[in-house]
C-alpha cells in the first residue's frame, strides 16, 4: 500500500511540474529566509553563552538616578573601587575584575598604531573568563604593571612571524611593557572588546580611587557555585551606604546583568560594541514566521486548487474500500515529502546566500549540519513541522470527498473551496503588503533622520584625533592650529573635546545661582571658533572669541573668577530662561559635591549631536583651550573644515604638519561625515534586511498567485475558448482574470493597512523625532502588490488566452 | 464568399504525425446553406475550424471576403471573426458562470456595444428563439434544448455573415433537433450563409449542399433539397 503511495506521490510531482515547481520554490525560499534569520537570531541570542560558567558571571553597572527633571545616566560601566570592595564585601563573590580603556598607542621598536581596543585589566579577570591561552600563564599574566596580554592577531601585527611572549612593547610611548601572554582571539559572540589588555597595576591607583562621578570600569564578577545572586542584588542599597554616602541608594543603584543577556538585553550608555536589540530579534523573527506562513498558505492553495485533478483518485480508492484515515496519511505524506524537498533546496539556497547575508549583518553565519549546534536535526523537523501544517488542510479536504458525486464528475471543477483559498490569499497579500508599508515607513523615517537639519554644517569636516590621554598637550596646541589656518583649502580650524557623533556621555549638575534643584547638561569643552567652524549661529549673546577674552574652565589654579559658559537653547529653557534672558546670568556647576559659579556669555540654537532617535540634548559649553586650564588634556578632537578645492593637497598638508608638530604619534584622520553615516548604519541595515525580506514575501506570494492563476485559467481554458471565439480579444481574458484577483488583492490591502499603521505608529515611537505617517507609503504598498499581482496573473492569462481557440475547446 | 485552394493541415506529436486535411479546394458562397458529412475523424470539424478561423491551415490558401487570412495572426483573426461569423456547438458552450442574457450579450461586449443598445439586440434575439422568459437562468438550469436556443441566440445576436455549426444537433433529441434545424433554414433564408457540420443524414438534407468528406479530402458533393422543401411546407 505504501509503495502506492508512495509511486502516486512521484508521479504527481513529475507530472504537474508547474505545480511541483511553484510548491518547491515557494517552500525553498520561505524556508531559506526562516534558516537565515534564525542563524542570526541564534547568532544574537547566543551571545557570551559559551563561557564554561557564563551561568555564573555578572557585570555590576552604576545607575544614577534622574534629578530634577533631568535624565538619569546608566553607563554599562562602574567607579573604580567597586571590584575590590565586592570581593570584601560578598562572601558569594568568587573573584572580580575591572576593564578600562579605549583607543591607546602601542609601540615596538619604530612600529606603532593607535589600538581603539586597548584595555586596562586586573588580573582576575583570567580567573571569570576563560580565555583561550596560546602563551603565558593566565594566573600571572597581568600580576605585574609592566606586563601586557594581546590577541593572537595583535600579535602577529607586531611581531610578525616570531614568538610575542617575552618581547618588550611600549604603551603610549612611556609606559613599556613586556608581553606576558596571547590569547587566541575573541569569538564573534562575545559582548567583550579588545584586541590587548595592559595591567591595571600600571595605572596611577589616582585613576580609580573614585567612588563617584567617572564610572570608566566595566566591572565583571563571577559568583561561587550554588551562590544566589538575589541576595547580592538585596544587599547591594546596603553596600553603597556603607562604601560610598550615608544615602548613597536613594540618589544612585547599581544593576548586575549576567553576561549573557548583554548583548541583547542592555540598553545602557557606553558599551563597547553597539548592542544587539530584543526588539530587532523578536521582528525578524516574526518576519520568519510570517514569509513561512505565506509559503505554507501557498502549498494549502495549490494543493486544495488542484484537488479537481485529485479528486477522481479519491473517489476510486474510497470505492475500493480506502478509509479516510489511510487518504488523510498518503495526502500528508505527499506534502512532507514535498516540504523535504523544498528544505533540501533551501538548504542549497542558504549555502548559496550566507557570504553575502553573513557580510551583511556584519555576524560570521556558518550552518553547520551535525555535532554540536548541528542544525541537520532542526531542519528535518521544520520539514516535517511545514509538511503537516501546510498539508492538513489538504489532507482532510480532499480526503472527505464523496465517491459518489466525485466519480459523477461533480466536484470536477476545482471550484469548492474557493472561499477558503481567497481568504488565504488574502490573508497572505495582507502580509506581504503590511511589510511593503512597514519598509516604505523605515526608510521615510531614514531618509527624514539623515536630512533632518541638524543646526550645524557636517560636511567637509575632517577630524584629527590628539592623543587621547594627553590631549591638546600633546599636539603644541596653538602653533599647529595657526599653520593649519594658513593652510591651503583650511576654511577654518578648532578643537573640542569630543565631536558630533561620537558621543561621550558627560553631563555635570547646572543649577542657577542660589536655587537648590540642579539639571544634569552635556557638558563640552572647546576651543575658540568651535561655533564658526561648525557654522552654529549665536542666538544671544556672544560665543568663546578672541575678541572677548573668554575666562576658561577648571583652572589648574584657582583664579576666582567665574569662567563663561555658552548655553544651547534647550538648556537655557531647562534652566528657565529664554534664550536672550540668559545671557549674563551666574549659574553653577556641581563637581565632586562642590559647586563653583559660572557665567552665561551667549545661548547657540539646539544642535543634533546624535541620532535622531534620541530628544536633543540640552548643552552647556566651556572653553577649555588654556594650558591654565585642567581640560586642556581632555581636549583631545581637532575639526578642520576645508573647502574642498584640491582636497588631496589639503589633506596631505595637515599630515605634514602633524608629523612636524607631533612627532612619534601616527596621523588619525577621518571625515565627520562618516560618523554621521555609522550612527544611521544600524537602521539603514535593518532597512535593507527589512527590504529584502519584504521583497521575500512578495515574491512568493505571488508565486502563490501564479499557481492559483494556473489552475483557474486551466479549470476555466472552456471559457477561456468560447470567450474567444466570441470575439474576445487577449486583453478582455487578462482584464477577466486580473480584475479577479486585483480584487483579492485590494481587499488584502483593507487588511493590511490598519495593521502596518498600528505596528509602525509604535515603531517610530521610539524616535525622538519622528515623520507622520502618510497616505503614501500605504497606497504605494498596496500598489506595488496589486501591479506584481496584475503582471502575475496578467501574464498567465495572455499565456492562456494566446492559444488558438480550437485548442481550449477541443479539451472539453 | 470564401475559397479555399489546396488548404491541408497537419497536427503534429512528437510520435505521429496525422494528415487531418489533404489540399481541399472548396468555395462557398453568400447566401448558400451547406452541409459537410463524413465518417469521424474526416476532418470536417478541421475544417470547419478553419473556416471559423479559431485555427490556422498548414498550407493552401484561404479566401474569406476577398481577403487571404491562411496566415494571419490569432489576434487579427479574432477581429474579423468577431464581425462576421457566429458559432453554434454540439456541446453548446455556454459559459456556466453567465446568465442566459450574459452569454447572449458576450459578442456584443467584445464588439464594445454600449449597454442600452446590448440590452435591445438581446432582448430581440431571447424573443425571437423564444427562450426569453428564461434570461435571468443559468445554462445548469436549462435542457439541451433550451441550451442550444441560447446557443443560438448567441451566434444570431451579432447579425453574422455567416453562422458555423458544429453538430449543432448532436446533443439533442428529435424535437428540439428539428426545431434547431428550422432555425437555422430560417436564418439562411434571411440571408445568412450557414455552413454546418453533422452526421445526421437527415439533418443534412436540410441543406442546398452536401459536402462528403473522407481522409481529409472532399470526395463528393451533391445538392440536398428535400428536407428543405417539407420544412417549407
Amino acid at each position: 500500500m505504501f509503495r502506492s503511495y508512495f509511486s502516486v506521490a512521484l508521479r504527481q510531482l513529475a507530472m504537474s511540474k508547474v505545480y511541483s515547481l511553484i510548491n518547491v520554490a515557494g517552500l525553498a525560499i520561505g524556508l531559506a529566509s526562516v534558516v537565515l534569520i534564525s542563524l542570526f537570531v541564534r547568532h544574537e541570542l547566543g551571545y557570551d553563552s559559551f563561557w564554561p560558567n557564563a551561568d555564573r558571571i555578572y557585570r555590576i553597572s552604576r545607575d544614577y538616578y534622574a534629578t530634577n527633571g533631568a535624565p538619569n545616566r546608566v553607563p554599562a560601566s562602574n567607579n573604580g573601587p567597586v571590584a575590590a570592595a565586592l570581593l570584601d564585601d560578598f562572601p558569594e563573590i568568587e573573584s572580580s575584575a575591572r576593564v578600562y580603556g579605549g583607543r591607546t598607542l602601542l609601540s615596538r621598536d619604530d612600529v606603532a598604531f593607535y589600538e581603539d581596543r586597548f584595555r586596562w585589566a586586573d588580573n582576575s579577570l583570567f580567573q571569570i573568563f576563560a580565555f583561550d591561552w596560546l602563551a603565558g600563564d593566565s594566573k600571572t599574566a597581568l600580576a605585574e604593571p609592566a606586563s601586557i596580554v594581546l590577541t593572537e592577531t595583535l600579535a602577529k601585527k607586531y611581531f610578525p612571524g616570531a614568538a610575542a611572549l617575552g618581547r618588550p612593547m611600549l604603551i603610549e610611548n612611556r609606559i613599556a611593557v613586556t608581553v606576558t601572554g596571547v590569547i587566541r582571539d575573541l569569538p564573534p559572540n562575545t559582548h567583550l572588546s579588545f584586541d590587548a589588555l595592559g595591567s591595571m597595576k600600571a595605572l596611577p591607583d589616582s585613576v580609580s580611587a573614585a567612588w563617584n562621578g567617572n564610572t570608566d570600569f566595566h566591572t565583571y564578577f563571577s559568583l561561587r557555585a550554588g551562590a544566589n545572586i538575589r541576595a547580592i542584588e538585596q544587599r547591594i542599597p546596603e553596600f553603597m551606604n556603607k562604601r560610598i554616602a550615608a544615602d548613597a541608594s536613594t540618589w544612585s543603584g547599581m544593576t548586575i546583568m549576567n553576561v549573557r543577556d548583554i548583548h541583547v538585553r542592555s540598553t545602557r550608555d557606553e558599551e563597547w560594541e553597539p548592542s544587539g536589540s530584543i526588539a530587532r530579534i523578536a521582528s525578524f523573527t516574526a518576519i520568519a514566521a510570517l514569509i513561512l506562513l505565506i509559503a505554507c498558505i501557498n502549498f494549502m492553495n495549490l494543493s486544495t486548487a488542484r484537488s479537481a485533478k485529485r479528486a477522481r483518485e479519491v473517489g476510486v480508492r474510497k470505492s475500493l474500500g480506502a478509509a479516510r484515515r489511510q487518504l488523510v496519511l498518503q495526502f500528508l505524506g505527499e506534502s512532507i515529502g514535498m516540504a523535504v524537498v523544498g528544505t533540501l533546496v533551501a538548504t542549497v539556497l542558504v549555502e548559496l546566500a550566507l557570504p553575502k547575508f553573513s557580510a551583511f549583518s556584519g555576524v560570521d553565519l556558518a550552518l553547520e549540519y551535525f555535532g554540536p549546534g548541528g542544525v541537520a536535526l532542526q531542519l528535518g523537523a521544520l520539514a516535517l513541522l511545514v509538511g503537516l501544517v501546510a498539508g492538513s488542510y489538504p489532507a482532510f479536504y480532499l480526503s472527505a470527498f464523496e465517491p459518489a458525486r466525485v466519480l459523477k464528475g461533480e466536484v470536477s471543477r476545482g471550484r469548492e473551496g474557493a472561499v477558503f483559498r481567497n481568504v488565504l490569499v488574502v490573508a497572505q497579500f495582507a502580509i506581504a503588503i503590511a511589510l511593503l508599508i512597514g519598509t516604505t515607513i523605515v526608510y521615510q523615517q531614514d531618509r527624514f533622520a539623515r536630512s533632518r537639519d541638524l543646526g550645524f554644517d557636517k560636511n567637509q569636516i575632517v577630524v584629527l584625533a590628539a592623543p587621547p590621554n594627553l590631549g591638546l598637550g600633546a599636539v603644541d596646541w596653538e602653533p599647529f592650529r595657526d599653520e593649519i589656518a594658513r593652510a591651503p583649502g583650511v576654511a577654518g580650524v578648532t578643537a573640542s573635546h569630543y565631536t558630533p557623533f561620537s558621543w561621550d556621555d558627560n553631563r555635570l549638575p547646572v543649577r542657577r545661582q542660589g536655587s537648590e534643584d540642579f539639571s544634569r547638561i552635556q557638558f563640552m569643552a572647546v576651543d575658540y571658533d568651535f561655533f564658526a567652524t561648525y557654522r552654529i549661529e549665536t542666538l544671544a549673546g556672544h560665543v568663546f572669541s578672541r575678541e572677548f577674552a573668554p575666562r576658561p574652565a577648571m583652572l589648574r589654579v584657582a583664579s576666582g573668577a567665574a569662567p563663561d559658559v555658552v548655553l544651547n537653547e534647550s538648556a537655557a529653557r531647562m534652566l528657565g530662561w529664554a534664550a536672550p534672558e540668559a545671557v549674563d546670568k551666574p549659574v553653577e556647576i556641581g563637581a565632586q559635591a562642590n559647586w563653583s559659579p559660572a557665567r552665561v556669555i551667549g545661548v547657540v540654537p539646539d544642535t543634533y549631536f546624535e541620532s535622531v532617535a534620541l530628544p536633543v540634548r540640552p548643552m552647556i559649553y566651556v572653553f577649555g583651550a588654556d594650558p591654565a586650564s585642567q581640560l586642556y588634556g581632555f581636549i583631545r578632537t581637532i575639526s578642520i573644515r576645508v573647502t574642498g578645492d584640491d582636497l588631496p593637497a589639503t589633506l596631505a598638508r595637515i599630515d605634514a604638519l602633524w608629523r612636524e608638530h607631533v612627532p612619534g604619534r601616527p596621523v588619525v584622520r577621518h571625515f565627520l561625515d562618516d560618523d554621521f553615516d555609522a550612527l544611521y548604519r544600524s537602521e539603514q541595515r535593518q532597512a535593507q534586511l527589512l527590504t529584502f525580506f519584504s521583497g521575500l514575501a512578495i515574491a512568493i506570494a505571488c508565486l502563490g498567485l501564479l499557481g492559483l492563476a494556473w489552475f483557474s485559467t486551466e479549470r476555466r481554458v472552456k471559457e477561456i475558448g468560447i470567450r474567444k471565439t466570441m470575439g474576445g480579444a487577449v486583453w478582455d481574458v487578462v482584464l477577466l482574470f486580473t480584475s479577479e484577483f486585483s480584487r483579492l488583492v485590494l481587499l488584502a490591502s483593507l487588511v493590511a493597512w490598519p495593521l502596518a499603521y498600528f505596528v509602525m505608529q509604535r515603531w517610530l515611537a521610539g524616535f525622538a523625532y519622528r515623520i507622520e505617517m502618510g497616505p503614501l507609503a500605504f497606497v504605494g504598498g498596496a500598489a506595488v502588490a496589486l501591479a506584481v499581482a496584475f503582471v502575475t496573473v496578467g501574464a498567465v492569462a495572455a499565456r492562456a488566452a494566446a492559444a488558438k481557440p480550437v485548442l481550449s475547446l477541443r479539451h472539453e | 464568399m470564401l475559397v479555399m485552394q489546396g488548404l491541408s493541415k497537419v497536427f503534429r506529436t512528437t510520435e505521429v504525425e496525422t494528415t487531418a486535411l489533404n489540399a481541399v479546394d472548396l468555395g462557398i458562397a453568400a447566401g448558400e446553406f451547406t452541409a459537410i458529412m463524413g465518417p469521424s475523424g474526416c476532418g470536417k470539424s478541421t475544417l470547419l475550424n478553419i473556416i471559423g478561423m479559431l485555427d490556422n491551415p498548414s498550407s493552401g490558401r484561404y479566401f474569406f471576403l476577398d481577403e487571404d487570412v491562411a496566415k494571419y495572426p490569432e489576434r487579427k483573426l479574432a477581429q474579423i471573426r468577431k464581425r462576421n461569423i457566429g458559432f453554434i456547438f454540439q456541446s453548446f458552450n455556454l459559459i456556466d458562470e453567465l446568465t442566459v442574457f450574459a452569454n447572449v450579450e458576450l459578442p456584443l461586449v467584445y464588439q464594445r456595444l454600449p449597454a442600452a443598445e446590448r440590452k435591445r439586440k438581446v432582448d430581440a434575439v431571447l424573443e425571437r428563439v423564444g427562450i426569453a422568459a428564461r434570461r435571468n437562468h443559468f445554462p445548469a438550469q436549462l435542457s439541451g434544448g433550451q441550451q442550444q436556443r441560447v446557443a443560438v441566440a448567441r451566434a444570431l445576436v451579432v447579425s453574422p455573415k455567416l453562422i458555423l455549426a458544429d453538430e449543432p444537433t448532436g446533443n439533442l433529441d428529435t424535437a428540439n433537433g428539428e426545431e434547431v434545424m428550422n432555425m437555422l433554414v430560417k436564418l439562411n433564408e434571411e440571408g445568412t450563409t450557414v455552413i454546418m457540420v453533422t452526421h445526421s443524414r437527415s439533418h443534412a438534407e436540410y441543406a442546398r449542399r452536401i459536402v462528403n468528406m473522407l481522409d481529409g479530402r472532399v470526395v463528393t458533393e451533391h445538392v440536398g433539397q428535400m428536407r428543405r422543401a417539407a420544412a417549407n411546407v
